[in-house]
């Protein structure tokens, strides 16, 4: 079974070929995730330059402490993963197992700790259409900025989500040992991927957190 | 022909404290990117927010998605997805930033 997965398939000179088709078609896919974020990111950019105090108001109703805390889990999240590969590469397991297990355990934490902020959301009435109930001279255009806000980040969720179940079946494919020195193709994949999350993360961050905090 | 290829394994495993030391790097940033966000700097909050987040995401795609090590092939695609973005951007902010310049008929 796992010899089956590691031989080359009949279109390949070598292994070595095989490997880089399927990083070169994973980096194509992931630069397709790089522009449907982009294309949120740009929106984000026209109405920000339309109604800067609006996003202003609205960046500094979010949770700073929260935002930073799930940013330095996903950074973390990103080092374990990279190291995981890195432990494959070199004849490693167990540790390998255990890193993807942890990777997949910080992609769950950043789901509830951003879960709490919805809930908190909620309650202060942030949420445009669902719950919105905002006043004053800025109430209105904030809600191009909320409505960006959980489009992007429940986009980026998703992401992680299926990037957490992604890193899962790693590990259990790592534990059954499918993996060798040789071939470890698609946790390189996976991690890749979980890599890119995380780098929209990186720009998520100040964009929503961050304006207006001075 | 076959040499210059990344092996089958992939490229060169990295050791683990230059991992170590990208991940405090990027913690370091992070603290950076949210200290400098209260300090009133103007528009320069603005550019120092999206200077720190391009540092991050350099050294991720640098050292943890190896593509100092990997196939020049994968960084070209890598930098072409980031490039049609700018592309995006930059044209929309040139039509919405220039609107009411120049001689109104």
């Amino acid at each position: 079974m796992s010899y089956r997965a590691a031989s080359v398939q009949e279109q390949f000179d070598d292994a070595s070929q095989q490997r880089e088709a399927s990083m070169l078609g994973m980096w194509a896919f992931l630069a397709t995730e790089v522009l449907f974020f982009g294309v949120l990111i740009a929106a984000y950019t026209l109405c920000r330059v339309r109604f800067p105090e609006a996003f202003a108001a609205g960046s500094r109703r979010t949770d700073v402490v929260l935002g930073t805390l799930e940013t330095a889990v996903l950074l973390a999240s990103s080092c374990t993963v990279a190291l995981a590969v890195r432990d494959l590469q070199l004849g490693g397991r167990r540790a390998a197992m255990w890193l993807l297990v942890a990777t997949a355990a910080l992609g769950a934490t950043f789901l509830c700790i951003h879960g709490f902020e919805y809930v908190t959301e909620y309650r202060e009435g942030l949420i445009p259409i669902l719950h919105y109930a905002q006043d004053g001279p800025e109430a209105i255009p904030m809600q191009l900025f909320f409505f960006l806000y959980y489009v992007t980040t429940l986009f980026h969720g998703l992401h992680v989500t299926i990037g957490v179940v992604l890193l899962l079946v790693m590990a259990w494919r790592t534990r059954r040992g499918d993996f060798r020195p040789r071939y470890h193709t698609p946790v390189e994949l996976s991690a890749l991927y979980w890599h890119l999350v995380d780098i929209v993360w990186i720009f998520v961050f100040p964009l929503m957190y961050l304006v207006g905090r001075a | 022909m076959k040499n210059s290829h990344t092996p089958a394994s992939g490229p060169r495993p990295p050791s683990l404290s230059s991992h170590l030391k990208v991940f405090i790097a990027l913690l370091v940033l992070l603290l950076a990117s949210v200290g400098t966000a209260y300090i009133p700097m103007g528009p320069f909050n603005l550019a120092s927010n999206i200077g720190i987040a391009v540092a991050k995401a350099l050294l991720v795609l640098v050292f943890f998605m190896r593509l100092k090590t990997d196939s020049p092939l994968l960084r070209i695609v890598a930098s072409i997805g980031f490039a049609w973005v700018l592309v995006l951007i930059g044209l929309s902010l040139t039509d919405i930033l220039t609107r009411g310049i120049g001689p109104v008929s």
